[in-house]
């Protein structure tokens, strides 16, 4: 039997979910960004390191401080978020344990981040110094 | 390079779960729960065990941006030539290494360890 069928027509169907970009998009530009933040990271682990909590208490009152660590942490969960579902998909070709995986680290993250949220806020708010 | 970047690539991620953002996150959240908590943590952290563990994770961390950069590079579109993508894997391995060994000396200079 001759196939008639043309190449457009065996090849429809079987492309990208057209979904792939946005996570390309995703993990670089949150690359870019935690690119930016790593200096002032490396700096604040630096300057914190063994200064006790009453030191963490007043620097986490500075706005600014709270701001960027609120970034770093939302940035780092969604980068690693993203990283991560990539070795589930690439490593995890049962349907169900894969599926789990998936849920359970967009859970992680998401917990992970409120909890950071709330407790940088909780601590900047309570120590403010503008 | 393509091994040393999975694991540099997914280390630092499961760790960042766990190490790296329990080194922020959990920072912020001991920070939240009050002196014995924090104390209790920073303790943590600060023993052998807990050194040897953030001495790992900065390391990996450190790793994983330098590779990163590279991957931003490679996206920009230059850097594909053998001998240039060769140099830029070393280059990498070589930051991670300087980088890391600048920071833990100088947290040990400063009396901080």
């Amino acid at each position: 039997m001759t196939d008639y069928s043309t190449p457009l027509r065996r090849a429809r169907g079987l492309g990208s979910a057209k979904r792939g970009v946005g996570h390309f998009i995703g993990q670089r530009v949150s690359a870019v960004a935690l690119l930016l933040l790593a200096p002032w990271v490396l700096w604040s682990g630096y300057r914190l390191a063994g200064g006790g909590y009453e030191a963490a208490q007043a620097w986490l009152g500075r706005p600014t401080h709270a701001v960027l660590l609120i970034l770093t942490i939302l940035a780092g969960l969604y980068h690693g978020q993203l990283g991560l579902r990539v070795v589930v998909e690439d490593y995890v070709e049962a349907e169900l344990p894969r599926a789990a995986l998936l849920i359970l680290n967009v859970f992680v993250a998401a917990v992970v981040a409120a909890l950071a949220v709330v407790c940088i806020l909780g601590v900047s708010l309570t120590n403010g110094t503008v | 390079m393509a091994l040393a970047r999975h694991p540099g690539g997914v280390d630092p991620a499961p760790r960042r779960r766990r190490g790296d953002l329990c080194r922020h996150s959990g920072w912020a959240f001991a920070l939240h729960a009050g002196p014995q908590v924090f104390a209790t943590y920073t303790s943590v952290l600060a023993s052998a065990p807990g050194l040897v563990v953030l001495f790992l994770i900065t390391l990996a961390l450190l790793f994983h941006l330098a590779n990163g950069v590279r991957h931003l590079v490679w996206d920009v579109g230059f850097g594909f030539a053998p001998k240039t993508a060769d140099a830029t894997a070393w280059g990498a391995f070589a930051f991670a290494l300087v980088a890391n060994a600048g920071l833990w000396l100088a947290l040990a200079a400063s009396g901080k360890l």
